[in-house]
């Protein structure tokens, strides 16, 4: 069941990662941290995580740079970027170049997420 | 020996010498008389001249060797014999008339007569000198004749009279006027022109005159003397005098005289020869000439005048002609300056109609950068508003699946949700606060700015731009600083100034904002570190159009359009900056007068 695959939330606003948890906690097990490399320390700590799911406008570094060195470490792992901002050439890249499978614009669909993750796990299998 | 002896012997001596004495003497007259007689007899011969004698008939009585000669016979032969005898008959007439006309004159008679010598045939001109001879008591012996051959002297005096005639041919001849005087200046001689120009007729008559006899004024004739007497005692020429004289006809005639001393053999001075010209003619010439030079000067000076005038008619002529030129010139300059002046007039409208075409372009590219800064907003608010949009869309889909039992959505919950809604809300009108006071489209300029409160705005509304980029450092004053402007306008310079600043940083940096009240302005400094701007762009950075980033990607209007802004408000606006390093804006404004 879908209670049972792990999600990583990156997101430095503190409403935002409360928010998150509130909509997709019951479907997913989520974790929240609030910045790229809190990201990777969660990763390595907390086994099992399938999927990442972060923001863009973070500090330190944004979500496609933390992608970038999570799916280097975590190539198994499922990455997504969610973000208010437009598509950029940066976040077209790294789709296109599969570092992360879609992008969500903020506002967020839980549907869309849900039913994404759901398909990219199934295809895995 | 006696005495007496003595004396007898030197008597007899005595008588001897005195007799040998007597003898010599008497031979020695013998002698003497021979040889006298023969002297006598040699002269006789011996004489060039003819010499005989006859008896009162005529008969030859003696003749020397000479008259023989013209006989052609010998003297013992010609002596008794007469004069018929030997010449022919008319000769021999003439012969005894002379001899007669001696005779009568009881002295000699001389005459000239051509004869031919019988002895050789030559002829010869004698001249005859017939003397009476008479004894003591008176009596006629005959007549002696002397014969003297004067062919040489009358040939001699034939040339003497020939050369004299021809002297006096050339004196007479000559155009020059010859005379000559003694030393009484008196007339000797003179020529043909001047016994004319004396009036005496023949040149003789000019004897013995002195010129106060001839026609010249008296003073003309002191003059003359004057001269003669100079020259006397002088003893040297004088030559070209030039005299005025009184001429025989009454005319006056000018001269040119030369007074020469006459000399004897001895070197004294005996008179003075006189030669002149007539230049009264050459006179009147001359003064004629020199009235005609006069003349001629006169006329050269009038002709170099007129020279001069036509010099300077001719250059009046040329400026004439450079005027008219000059005036055709300045009339067809006239018509170009009119029709330039209509041209500009056209230009002018054109110019007009350009200046308003580019003041449309001006509030066009305001415009257009006051777009460009809103782009750069919307982006920013865009993403912004994401955000509060997110909560409230967050918020209300979980009270919503609350409400229909669904999501695992607990009571606990609930707060957060309805926490999330509100700061959505509260979030959301910020920036549409924000944004309205930054889109703030009017030119008052009487406003109430708040500095610290458009300082704010202008931060929420880069937020999302600044947010994990830039940290803000906000350094502000503790009095409120208001300036009367316009809020707008106010917002777009210090988002322009924040947006710049922004970009000057590439991944970590940090603005700080700080206010200060200094002598009744508000200096508003902002100050980044980011890349700097170099020394050579600094004095650059708020011309229009200028700009560092690549094409397309600013108009490079903003900081330009900033500095305007802040000069409409009577402010400043100053950058500082080291490369590499940090730049700074100070903004400049006065604050309102409470």
């Amino acid at each position: 069941m879908t209670q049972d695959i792990k999600l990583l939330y990156v997101d430095d606003e503190e409403l935002n990662r409360q928010m998150f948890k509130i909509h997709f906690g019951n479907d997913f097990e989520v974790y929240t941290v609030e910045d790229g490399e809190k990201g990777l320390e969660a990763l390595e700590t907390i086994d099992g995580i399938i999927v990442v799911i972060s923001d863009m406008k973070m500090p330190k570094m944004n979500g496609v740079e933390f992608v970038k060195i999570a799916k280097e470490r975590f190539p198994q792992k499922k990455f997504y970027i969610l973000t208010g901002f437009e598509i950029t050439a940066e976040i077209r890249e790294a789709l296109e170049s599969g570092l992360i499978v879609k992008f969500f614009n903020k506002p967020f669909n839980i549907n869309e997420i849900t039913e994404s993750i759901q398909e990219v796990l199934a295809n895995d299998l | 020996m006696d005495l007496d002896l003595m004396f007898v012997i030197i008597a007899l001596l005595l008588v001897c010498i005195t007799l040998y004495i007597t003898i010599v003497k008497l031979k020695r007259k013998h002698l003497q008389l021979q040889d006298a007689q023969k002297l006598q007899s040699q002269i006789y011969n011996e004489i060039p001249d003819l010499l005989w004698f006859k008896d009162p008939d005529g008969v030859y009585l003696f003749c020397n060797q000479r008259f023989e000669e013209f006989f052609g016979a010998k003297e013992e032969e010609i002596v008794n014999k007469t004069d018929y005898d030997f010449v022919d008959k008319e000769l021999a007439d003439m012969f005894r008339e002379n001899d007669l006309l001696a005779v009568k004159l009881k002295g000699s008679s001389v005459n000239e007569e051509e004869v031919a010598f019988a002895s050789d045939g030559h002829k010869e001109i004698l001249e005859t000198i017939k003397t009476p001879i008479y004894d003591g008591k008176g009596k006629l012996l005959g007549v002696l004749g002397i014969g003297r051959d004067i062919t040489l002297r009358k040939n001699s005096e034939q040339d003497s009279r020939r050369s004299q005639d021809m002297l006096k041919m050339v004196m007479d001849s000559i155009p020059q006027f010859i005379f000559w005087k003694d030393l009484d200046s008196v007339y000797l001689g003179c020529n043909r022109n001047f016994a004319n120009a004396a009036g005496v007729g023949e040149s003789e008559n000019i004897v013995g005159k002195t010129d106060y006899d001839l026609p010249w004024k008296k003073e003309e004739a002191d003059f003359f003397v004057q001269k003669d007497r100079e020259v006397i005692a002088s003893k040297t020429p004088l030559y070209h005098i030039i005299e005025e004289q009184q001429q025989a006809d009454g005319k006056a005639a000018w001269l040119d005289t030369n007074k020469i001393p006459m000399f004897d053999e001895s070197g004294k001075v005996v008179g003075t020869l006189g030669t002149f010209e007539d230049i009264t003619e050459r006179k009147k010439s001359e003064l004629e000439l020199k009235k005609a030079n006069e003349e001629l000067v006169i006329a050269l000076e009038k002709a170099r005048k007129s020279k001069e005038l036509k010099k300077a008619n001719e250059k009046l002529e040329e400026l004439n002609t450079k005027l008219k030129t000059s005036h055709k010139e300045t009339k067809k300059l006239n018509r170009e300056l009119i029709f330039t002046n209509d041209e500009l007039g056209d230009k002018n409208k054109k110019l007009e109609e350009l200046i308003q075409d580019l003041k449309e372009t001006q509030s066009q590219l305001l415009h257009a950068e006051k777009m460009a800064s809103l782009g750069i907003l919307t982006a920013g608010v865009a993403h912004e508003i994401n955000n509060p949009l997110n909560y409230i869309n967050g918020g209300y889909l979980g009270l919503k699946k609350f409400h229909e039992g669904k999501g695992g959505i607990l009571e606990e919950h609930i707060p957060v949700l309805l926490d999330s809604i509100k700061q959505g809300v509260e979030r959301a009108t910020v920036i549409v606060k924000g944004l309205n006071q930054f889109s703030r489209d009017n030119e008052d300029y009487d406003e109430v700015c708040d500095i610290h409160s458009i300082l704010d705005n202008s931060l929420v509304m880069l937020h999302n731009r600044l947010k994990h980029k830039v940290s803000i450092v906000k350094n502000y004053c503790d009095k409120s600083v208001e300036v009367k402007g316009n809020v707008g306008k106010l917002h777009q310079v210090v988002v322009n100034i924040l947006t710049n600043s922004e970009q000057a940083i590439e991944e970590d940096g940090e603005v700080v904002i700080e206010t200060n009240v200094v002598n009744n302005n508000v200096v508003v400094e902002i100050t980044d570190n980011g890349h700097g701007i170099s020394h050579r762009n600094l004095k650059h950075v708020t011309d229009p159009f200028f700009t560092t980033k690549a094409p397309g990607e600013g108009t490079g209007l903003g900081l330009s359009i900033t500095h305007s802004i802040i000069a409409d408000h009577k402010g400043k606006l100053e950058y500082k900056s080291e490369i590499n390093k940090w730049t700074k804006a100070i903004i400049t404004l006065p604050l309102t007068k409470n």
